[in-house]
């Protein structure tokens, strides 16, 4: 591992987190998806219910 | 104001979407379809149940309506459901009633919405139909006492021949 | 701070009581799920099920929970604003009223006299032991919560307009959150149940008293959670060796968390019949709310470790992950934990989606999700508090850093192995709380290979249960003297140095909460003291 300037240090601290909005877009996708299913996909197809 | 992150202010707002999602298809079906959990209250004194004229006896199982509709009748006591076999058909709506004679149960068809409390003092009710046929458990799923794991009837829903 | 003046006793003493009970609870849960397989016919006991899953459910909910989250509190408090604990004989007094109150309930559990569960539904009524140890508990644990707003008052009226430490911000928080939610199980135990119980009154109203357990039953779980939260935000990137990404984020994540966390319990009396349809419409919608501080912290933290990573050379958009320290407890702990989040997290929504509840309610779906949710995310974390804190408590080195490890990795596969096959046979409609399965229909052959799957998760999970315990013992008997007792705080990539009022102060909250309850509240409790209602009598099990 390579030491950082205070420079590139620096920029790690001010730049956006790419990776944590791409990670967790992944998982927003998986859940609507999921959810959608289950809603429409599993529990209306049980019958109607009130 | 605060400093909020222009990504992390995204990442809020895409979540903010997903609840419009899920709220958007719960609302839209409730307010369409109705479709709620059962919520019909409705009191009952639960220790003279047997003396009740909805609940006594030969009163409780399946009513067919002029409509073709069917009144399920029930009553959930230590530890069973009764009556403990019941015909119902298929793809018909059901009014399902049922109350209890002592302690708190919970009953479930599964594979089906048909889903209750039953709370001594009232009278729980769930409208709904079942689209497969077949022979079906309904299991108690709250636990009501030592015996609670032996609480169980059955429910036979019969192919609809009048409806497709 | 001067060690001297660190609530070392205080905190270790709370801390041990949490584990060794939590201990006693793991081998009960381990029992359950041999039981209930019926792999060993000797260990078929009707009696003793439902007696072990009462005391493992009121020992892990009630007991483990509530002294680790204050003894955690006090050094939290004591450390981050750099001030002894404010009259330690009150503390010391709600310590025993505690112990009293586990005590008591503790007799009334083994000796077969409040085989009622760790939701203690009537009309099924317990010996009057048992409601009075769960009003002192209760009660012992106000003492905590008086301290933690003293010490924040005292601080705040010390150091005007600076921002009060971020570990204290949401100590404090879960201090009031504590105070609100245990309103309801504290009406319900000392006016219906304890009266019921010692016969001075022959009935009780059913409705009313599920209701009022239903206040405490939701935000409960915020109480537990927030601990874990604190850590995500003032451990997990000092650990990292990076930096918190926002401070002001974490507190208005833990803002939301008492606002929307409180006045949604009726998403657990979705399938009930004494609240009508629109009151629980009106908590399912506060219930999406309270997604959204989650969702945040997930955010925050995950963009901390990134920084983490990049620090420590990770480039590219996923190279920082691997770049972490995954041999610090902490940061392994803290990634553990949100996945096991994701999916206990999506869980919950589902059971949060109004109607939806049908499919799920009170089929074994349910303790799958909490057993992930809280058996996995939050006790994960508080393992890993455990494992950072005990140097500092004990002035020694943690025992074992690799058993650390291979018991944090051992709980997070245990976890899945036991509560993946939960949620598929709930989905399938088996019920929950049941000591075995005689139900004579073919559904219910489909179940076999998922609850023989359970026991080996419960196995392994035993065993980390047991490596933990040993780790912190251990680090009593033999970790070696160092003398170092400072914690480590995280630093916030941008400083707070001045706030806003409302991100640095609780009044305003508590006013909007108090609002949001009676609202939420008000009529639907009310209204079992004038619709007439049918109140039940008392019954055994």
């Amino acid at each position: 591992m390579e030491q950082l300037s205070e420079e590139e240090q620096q920029k790690i601290l001010e730049s956006p987190p790419k990776g944590t909005l791409a990670v967790i877009l992944v998982y927003a996708a998986i859940f609507i998806v999921t959810w959608l299913f289950m809603y429409f996909g599993r529990f209306l197809a049980h019958g109607p219910v009130n | 104001m605060i400093h909020i992150d222009p990504l992390e202010k995204t990442w809020v707002y895409i979540v903010g979407l997903l609840i419009v999602v899920m709220l958007g298809s719960i609302l839209y079906t409730a307010f369409a379809n109705s479709v709620h959990p059962p919520s019909n209250v409705e009191t009952i004194d639960s220790a003279s149940l047997h003396l009740s004229k909805e609940f006594a006896e030969d009163n409780l199982g399946v009513k067919t309506r002029a409509d073709g509709s069917v009144t399920v009748t029930m009553v959930a006591a230590r530890y069973g459901f009764y009556p403990q076999h019941i015909e119902v058909p298929a793809n018909t709506p059901i009014r399902f009633r049922i109350a209890s004679l002592d302690v708190v149960h919970g009953l479930h068809i599964p594979e089906t919405n048909l889903a209750t409390m039953v709370i001594p003092g009232f009278v729980s009710e769930v409208n709904t139909t079942i689209p497969k046929p077949g022979e079906y458990p309904l299991f108690c799923n709250e636990y009501c006492g030592l015996g609670h794991h032996y609480m169980w009837s059955r429910v036979t829903v019969t192919p609809n021949t009048t409806t497709n | 701070m001067n060690n001297d003046a660190k609530p070392v006793g205080l905190a270790l003493t709370h801390m041990w009581v949490a584990f060794a009970v939590f201990l006693l609870a793991a081998v009960l849960g381990l029992y359950q799920v041999l039981e209930r397989a019926e792999l060993i016919p000797a260990l078929t006991w009707d009696e003793g099920y439902y007696l072990s899953v009462t005391a493992h459910g009121v020992i892990m909910a009630f007991v483990f929970t509530t002294f680790f989250i204050v003894g955690f509190g006090y050094y939290t408090a004591a450390t981050s604003l750099e001030r002894p604990v404010w009259n330690p004989s009150l503390a010391w007094a709600g310590f025993w009223t505690m112990m009293l109150g586990v005590l008591l309930a503790v007799y009334a559990l083994f000796t077969g006299q409040a085989t009622v569960l760790y939701t203690f539904y009537p009309p099924m009524t317990a010996h009057w032991t048992f409601y009075v140890g769960a009003a002192l508990l209760i009660v012992g644990s106000i003492a905590w919560i008086a301290i933690m707003i003293a010490m924040t008052w005292q601080w705040k009226k010390d150091n005007p307009g600076q921002p009060l430490p971020l570990p204290m911000f949401g100590t404090t928080i879960n201090a009031i959150l504590w105070l609100w939610t245990l309103t309801g199980v504290a009406v319900e135990v000392v006016f219906q149940l304890i009266p019921l119980s010692l016969g001075w009154v022959d009935t009780v109203d059913v409705g009313l008293a599920r209701s009022l357990f239903a206040w405490t039953l939701h935000p409960i779980v915020y109480f537990w959670l927030i601990p874990a939260y604190l850590a995500f935000y003032m451990f997990v990137p000092k650990a990292a060796g990076g930096r918190l990404f926002s401070d002001e984020m974490a507190r208005v994540a833990f803002i939301m968390l008492l606002i929307f966390g409180l006045p949604i319990g009726f998403h657990h009396l979705y399938m009930d019949p004494f609240q009508a349809a629109g009151w629980k419409l009106l908590h399912g919608f506060g219930t999406f709310m309270v997604a959204i501080p989650t969702l945040i912290t997930g955010f925050t933290v995950i963009a901390s470790l990134e920084i983490a990573g990049r620090l420590r050379g990770g480039k590219g958009l996923f190279g920082w992950l691997k770049a972490l320290p995954w041999n610090n407890p902490m940061v392994l702990a803290a990634v553990l934990a949100l996945l096991l989040l994701t999916a206990g997290g999506f869980g919950g929504m589902i059971n949060a989606s109004y109607a939806m509840n049908a499919m799920v309610h009170n089929t074994a779906w349910v303790p799958g999700h909490f057993h992930l949710i809280f058996g996995g995310t939050t006790v994960i974390m508080y393992f890993a508090i455990a494992y950072y804190l005990w140097p500092s408590l004990t002035g020694k080195t943690l025992y074992s850093e690799r058993m650390a490890r291979t018991q944090l990795w051992l709980w997070f596969i245990g976890i899945l192995v036991l509560t993946v096959p939960w949620h598929v046979v709930g989905l399938m409609g088996q019920p929950r709380r049941i000591a075995s399965i005689p139900y004579d229909t073919p559904l219910v052959q489909a179940w076999d290979p998922y609850e023989y799957g359970m026991v080996l998760g419960g196995v392994i999970m035993t065993i980390a249960a047991v490596l933990f315990v040993w780790n912190l013992f251990m680090t009593h008997r033999r970790g070696t003297e160092t003398g170092e007792r400072e914690v480590e705080y995280a630093q916030a990539v941008h400083p707070v140095l001045k706030l806003p009022g409302p991100l640095n102060g609780f009044a305003l909250w508590n006013w909007i909460l108090a609002v949001y309850m009676i609202v939420d509240f008000g009529a639907p409790l009310l209204q079992f003291f004038f619709i007439e209602t049918f109140d039940a009598t008392s019954w055994g099990w």
